[in-house]
C-alpha cells in the first residue's frame, strides 16, 4: 500500500506529532513539544495506540480526504525496513509495553503484523490479553473523550486552514486579475495615444498652412523688415559721413590754433631778440650785419631792428629753483622755509601704559602759544604817542653832553665856580702849577755854579730853564 | 625703512598737529604739508604693502583733512597721495574711500586750477576702476555730471584723465554706463577721438568702447550718433597700442547683432581692420583685430562676403599657420576663420585657402563648397577652371569623415569622367590630345 501523498488538508496536529516523534526517537516522547501557539496534547504511546484502535470510527472521515494520513507521519521519520509502518514504532517501543488491542479486520487494515506485539504476546499468554483488554476497557471513556478532542482540534485546525487557503486563492486571483487590468490599460493608452496624436496632426496640418503665412508676414514687416534695414543703413552712413565732416573741420580747426598759437610764439621771440641786439641796427656810415650792401634788400631782421625798441637792461628774474619738473608743484613760487613751531615728540617711543593722555596732545597744551585778543595785543600808546617818543629817544642819542643851552649870562649868575681836582688843595690853592712848576731848593746846592757841560749836550735839554720864562729862574 | 618709519612719524603728528596753523597764515604750514604728502606719496606708490602701511599709520585721515585745505597746492598734493594708495587694489580703494575722500575729491574737480582737476580726476579713476560698488560710490557723490562737463576742456592732459575715469566708472555695469551716456557725453566725446594727443584719443575710444560692449541697446545708441565712423577714422590715424581700444569697439559693436554688424561694414569699418592685421607688429593687436573681424563676418553669408571680399582670409589663415604667433594669436584666427567660413559663400575667395590650410580649416572650405556647388552650375565651371576640383582631389581624407563626404558631394556635382580624369591625372600624366578631349565632353 502506497501512502497517499499527504494532502494539505490534512489535520496539522498529526504532523507534528510525528515530526515530533521523528526526531524524539528513543524515548523523548515524554517532552511535550507542543507548536507555537497551539497547545496540544501529547498523547503516550498508549493513547496513540489507543486511537490506533478507534481507527475505524474516525476512519471514513478522514478517509475523504486522506486514507493514508494515519500512515504518513509514521512515513516521516524514516523508511521502515520492511517496509510496513508499524515498523516504524518498533524503536519507540522500546519505552514503556504497549498493550495493543487486536487489530480491526477491517478499515484501515494497513497494519501489518507487529511482531513486537507478537514478541509481547509471546510472553503473557492469554492471562494477560484478558488483563490487557480490561485495560484498554477501563480506559475507553478517556479515550472517547481524547478521541472527540482531537477530532475537533483537527476540526477547528482543518476551518483555519481551509479559511487560509481562501484568502490566499483570493489573493492570488486578484493579483492575477490585476495584472491583466493594467496590460489592458496599456494597450488602451496606447491605441488612445496614437489615435490622438493622428487626429492632432490631420488638424495642426491645417492649422500650420495659416500660421504659416501669418509668421512670414509678420517677421517679414516688423522683426526683419529688409527695406527699414536698407533705409536705416543709408541713414547710418549718411550720419557717419555728416560726423566726419564735422570732426574734420574740427580738427583742422584745433590745427589751426595750434599753427598759430606756435606762430605767436616764434614771433615774440624774434622781437624779444631784436630788442636785445638792437645795437646791431646799421647806421649811416657803417652797414649792419643784416643790411650787407652786396643784397638787394635788407635782412626781414634788419627791418625788425629798425622796428623795434631797445630793451632796458632790467633785474633778472631769480630763477626759481621750482622750474624744474622734479617738484612739480606749480603754485609754490618761493622756496619752502621751514617753521619749526614746536619741538617734536621722540621717535619710536612707546606709548606708556596707563591711561595717559596723548604725548603730542600734551605737549601742544603746553607749549601753546599766548593768544592775546586784540584789545590786549595792541599797546597802549597812540601811534603818535610812540612817534614822539621815538623822536625823543632819537635826539637824546644824539646829544653830547646833556646840559642844556642856555643863552643869556642871568642865567649863570648864581653859579659857584667849583675849581677843578687838580687845583684845589687842602688848605687853599696850590702854587704847583701855578707859581712854580717844579721844586728847586737852592739851599741844598753845593756851589752856586751851574753844570759844566763837557759831553755835547743833548740839544732838548740844553734848553731846560732857558726857554721858559722868567718864571722858571734858572737862566 | 627705519627713514620712512621716521619720515611718518613726523608726517603723522605734524599733518594733525598742523591743523590748527591754518588759520594763521604768518606760519608756513602749507609747505609743511606739501612735503608731507609727497613722502607719503612717494612711500605709498611702490607697493600695495607700502600703501597699507601708510594706511595703518593712520594717514588718510589726515590727507582727507589736507583735502579741505584753502592752498590748491595742498589739495592736489594730498590727492596725488590719495590716487597713489587707491591704485593698488579694491581693499585699498575702499579705506580711501571710507576716510570720506570721494566728496572732497568731487569738490576738487571743480577748483578751477587745471593741476587740480587733473589729480582730483585722476583719483577718481583709480578710485573706480576697482569694483561696482566703488564706482557706485564715486557716482552717487555726483562726479559723472562735472566729469562730463570737463572733457571740453582743451587741455589735454586734464581730458585724459577724465577720459579714464568716465571709462573706469562705466565698465563695471549696464547702469553705470547707462548713467553715464545720460550725462550727454555723445557727441562731444567724438571731438576727443579727434585730439592732437594720441593718449587722448585712445582714452575716448576705451570709454566708447566700455560702453558699447554691454548691451544692443547702447551699441545701437553709439552708432546712431556716428560714433562708429569715428573710431574707424580714429583707428586709420593712429599706430600702436593706441588702436586698441577703437579696435575691441567695433568688435564688440559687431558681435551684438547682425544690424549692427551690418552698420559696422557700411561705414567702411573692415579696410582699417585689414591694415591693422597687415600692419602692426605686436601679437595682441592683430589678435583683436582678428577677433573683431571674426565678429563682424559670422552673422550672414552677406556679412562673411563682405569680409572675404577685402582679401583677408589668406592673411587670417597665413597668421593661424605661423609658427612665431603666439598662442592667443593662433586661437584668434582659428576661430575668426572658422566663424567666417562657416557662413561664406563667397567662392572666389575661398579658392585660395584650398592649397595650404590645415585639415581642421580645410573641413569648413570644402563643407561650403558643397553647400554652394550642387546649386549652382556658373560656379561649378568656375571651380573645375580654376583648378579647384584638381585641388579638392588632392585632399587626403580618411574615409568616413566628414571632409570625405563633402569631397563625395561635390565630386557627385560632376560628370565621372571630369572627376576621374582629375583622378588620374593625380596618377598617371595624360597626353595633352587626351586631355583636351575630356575637356570638350565637359562643355558638351
Amino acid at each position: 500500500m502506497n501512502p497517499a501523498p499527504p494532502s494539505p488538508g490534512r489535520s496539522p496536529g498529526r504532523l507534528r506529532r510525528s515530526a515530533h516523534t521523528g526526531p524524539g526517537a528513543g524515548g523523548g516522547r515524554a517532552a511535550p513539544q507542543a507548536p507555537a501557539g497551539r497547545a496540544r496534547k501529547r498523547l503516550g504511546p498508549r493513547q496513540e495506540g489507543g486511537r490506533h484502535h478507534l481507527s475505524p470510527s474516525p476512519a471514513p472521515r478522514r478517509q475523504h480526504r486522506a486514507p493514508s494520513s494515519l500512515t504518513a507521519p509514521r512515513r516521516l521519520p524514516g523508511p521502515s525496513p520492511r517496509g510496513c509502518r508499524c515498523r516504524t514504532r518498533s524503536p519507540r517501543g522500546a519505552g514503556p509495553s504497549r498493550g495493543r488491542p487486536g487489530l480491526p479486520a477491517g478499515g484501515a487494515g494497513w497494519y501489518g503484523p507487529l511482531p513486537w506485539r507478537r514478541r509481547r504476546r509471546a510472553g503473557g499468554g492469554s492471562g494477560g490479553s484478558m488483563a490487557a483488554l480490561a485495560r484498554l476497557r477501563a480506559r475507553l471513556p478517556a479515550l472517547r473523550e481524547e478521541c472527540f478532542r482531537r477530532n475537533r482540534c483537527v476540526d477547528e485546525d482543518r476551518k483555519i486552514k481551509y479559511k487560509a487557503a481562501v484568502k490566499i486563492q483570493s489573493w492570488f486571483r486578484g493579483c492575477r486579475v490585476r495584472a491583466y487590468l493594467r496590460h489592458l490599460n496599456k494597450m488602451v493608452i496606447c491605441i488612445q495615444k496614437r489615435w490622438r496624436g493622428y487626429q492632432s496632426r490631420r488638424y495642426f496640418r491645417k492649422i500650420v498652412k495659416i500660421q504659416k503665412r501669418w509668421r512670414g508676414y509678420y517677421v517679414r514687416k516688423y522683426i526683419h523688415n529688409y527695406y527699414a534695414l536698407k533705409k536705416y543703413l543709408e541713414a547710418v552712413s549718411v550720419n557717419n559721413e555728416i560726423v566726419r565732416n564735422e570732426l574734420q573741420e574740427y580738427a583742422e580747426m584745433n590745427e589751426n590754433e595750434r599753427k598759430k598759437k606756435d606762430q605767436e610764439k616764434k614771433e615774440k621771440e624774434k622781437k624779444y631778440q631784436a630788442r636785445k641786439m638792437h645795437y646791431l641796427l646799421s647806421t649811416e656810415q657803417i652797414a649792419g650785419i643784416y643790411n650787407s650792401p652786396f643784397r638787394k634788400s635788407p635782412d626781414p631782421m634788419e627791418l625788425l631792428l629798425r622796428q623795434s625798441k631797445p630793451l632796458s637792461h632790467r633785474q633778472q628774474q631769480v630763477k626759481s629753483p621750482f622750474t624744474d619738473e622734479l617738484y612739480d608743484w606749480p603754485t609754490c613760487k618761493r622756496p619752502p622755509t621751514f617753521h619749526a613751531g614746536e619741538p617734536l615728540p621722540p621717535i619710536g617711543r612707546q606709548k606708556p601704559q596707563g591711561p595717559f593722555c596723548d604725548t603730542a596732545e600734551v605737549l601742544r597744551q603746553r607749549y601753546k602759544p599766548l593768544e592775546p585778543t586784540l584789545r590786549v595785543a595792541a599797546s597802549i600808546d597812540s601811534p603818535l604817542g610812540k612817534a614822539r617818543a621815538e623822536m625823543k629817544r632819537e635826539e637824546w642819542r644824539n646829544h653830547i653832553h646833556d646840559n642844556e643851552f642856555l643863552p643869556f649870562s642871568s642865567y649863570h649868575k648864581n653859579e659857584k665856580y667849583d675849581p677843578s681836582i687838580h687845583r684845589s688843595g687842602k688848605y687853599g690853592q696850590e702854587t704847583y702849577g701855578i707859581k712854580h712848576f717844579r721844586e728847586v731848593q737852592p739851599n741844598k746846592w753845593v756851589t752856586g755854579k751851574d753844570f759844566q757841560t763837557v759831553s755835547p749836550s743833548i740839544v732838548l735839554f740844553e734848553k731846560f730853564g732857558k726857554t721858559y720864562s722868567r718864571c722858571g729862574q734858572i737862566v | 625703512m627705519i627713514a620712512i618709519k621716521l619720515w611718518k612719524e613726523t608726517v603723522k603728528c605734524d599733518l594733525r598737529g598742523n591743523t590748527q596753523f591754518t588759520w594763521n597764515p604768518t606760519t608756513c604750514a602749507r609747505f609743511y604739508k606739501k612735503a608731507a604728502a609727497f613722502v607719503l606719496r612717494a612711500v605709498g606708490k611702490h607697493s600695495p604693502q607700502l600703501a597699507q602701511a601708510v594706511v595703518q599709520c593712520g594717514a588718510l585721515e589726515s590727507l582727507v583733512i589736507c583735502l579741505e585745505d584753502f592752498d590748491p597746492g595742498v589739495k592736489e598734493a594730498a590727492a596725488w597721495a590719495l590716487g597713489y594708495i587707491a591704485r593698488h587694489n579694491s581693499e585699498l580703494s575702499q579705506a580711501v574711500v571710507d576716510a570720506g575722500a570721494v566728496p572732497l575729491l568731487v569738490l576738487c574737480i571743480q577748483e578751477p586750477e587745471i593741476a587740480l582737476k587733473r589729480i582730483a580726476a585722476s583719483t577718481l579713476s583709480d578710485i573706480s576702476k576697482h569694483s561696482p560698488e566703488l564706482a557706485q560710490t564715486v557716482v552717487d557723490a555726483g562726479a559723472i555730471a562735472h566729469l562730463a562737463q570737463m572733457i571740453l576742456n582743451p587741455d589735454a592732459k586734464l581730458k585724459r584723465q577724465v577720459l579714464s575715469a568716465l571709462s573706469q566708472i562705466a565698465k563695471h555695469s549696464v547702469d553705470l554706463a547707462e548713467l553715464v551716456v545720460e550725462a550727454e557725453i555723445f557727441p562731444v566725446v567724438l571731438t576727443c577721438l579727434k585730439d592732437s594727443d594720441e593718449y587722448v584719443k585712445k582714452n575716448g575710444a576705451t570709454l566708447i568702447r566700455e560702453i558699447a560692449k554691454h548691451t544692443p541697446e547702447l551699441s545701437q545708441f553709439i552708432v546712431n550718433a556716428g560714433g562708429v565712423a569715428a573710431v574707424i577714422d580714429c583707428i586709420g590715424s593712429c599706430r600702436g597700442t593706441v588702436r586698441l581700444p577703437g579696435i575691441m569697439m567695433l568688435g564688440y559693436v559687431a558681435a551684438h547683432s547682425e544690424n549692427l554688424s551690418m552698420a559696422v561694414i557700411v561705414s567702411k569699418g573692415i579696410p582699417p581692420l585689414c591694415t591693422c592685421l597687415v600692419e602692426e607688429q605686436e601679437d595682441h593687436i592683430k589678435a583683436a583685430a582678428a577677433w573683431a573681424l571674426g565678429q563682424i563676418g559670422r552673422h550672414t553669408p552677406e556679412h562673411a562676403r563682405a569680409v572675404a571680399v577685402a582679401n583677408v582670409l589668406p592673411t587670417l589663415l597665413s597668421m593661424y599657420m605661423d609658427t612665431h604667433s603666439s598662442e592667443d594669436l593662433q586661437l584668434k584666427t582659428k576661430r575668426a576663420l572658422k566663424n567666417i567660413l562657416q557662413k561664406c559663400t563667397y567662392l572666389p575667395a575661398l579658392e585660395p585657402l584650398l592649397q595650404d590650410a590645415p585639415p581642421n580649416i580645410m573641413k569648413h572650405i570644402v563643407g561650403q563648397f558643397s553647400k554652394v556647388l550642387p546649386h549652382d552650375s556658373k560656379a561649378r565651371r568656375l571651380f573645375v577652371t580654376t583648378g579647384g576640383l584638381k585641388k579638392v582631389q588632392e585632399i587626403k581624407a580618411e574615409p568616413g569623415s566628414l571632409l570625405q563626404e563633402y569631397i563625395n558631394t561635390i565630386n557627385n556635382c560632376f560628370p565621372e569622367e571630369i572627376v576621374r580624369n582629375f583622378i588620374l591625372q593625380l596618377q598617371v600624366p595624360i597626353l595633352k590630345r587626351e586631355r583636351r578631349l575630356l575637356f570638350t565632353l565637359l562643355w558638351i
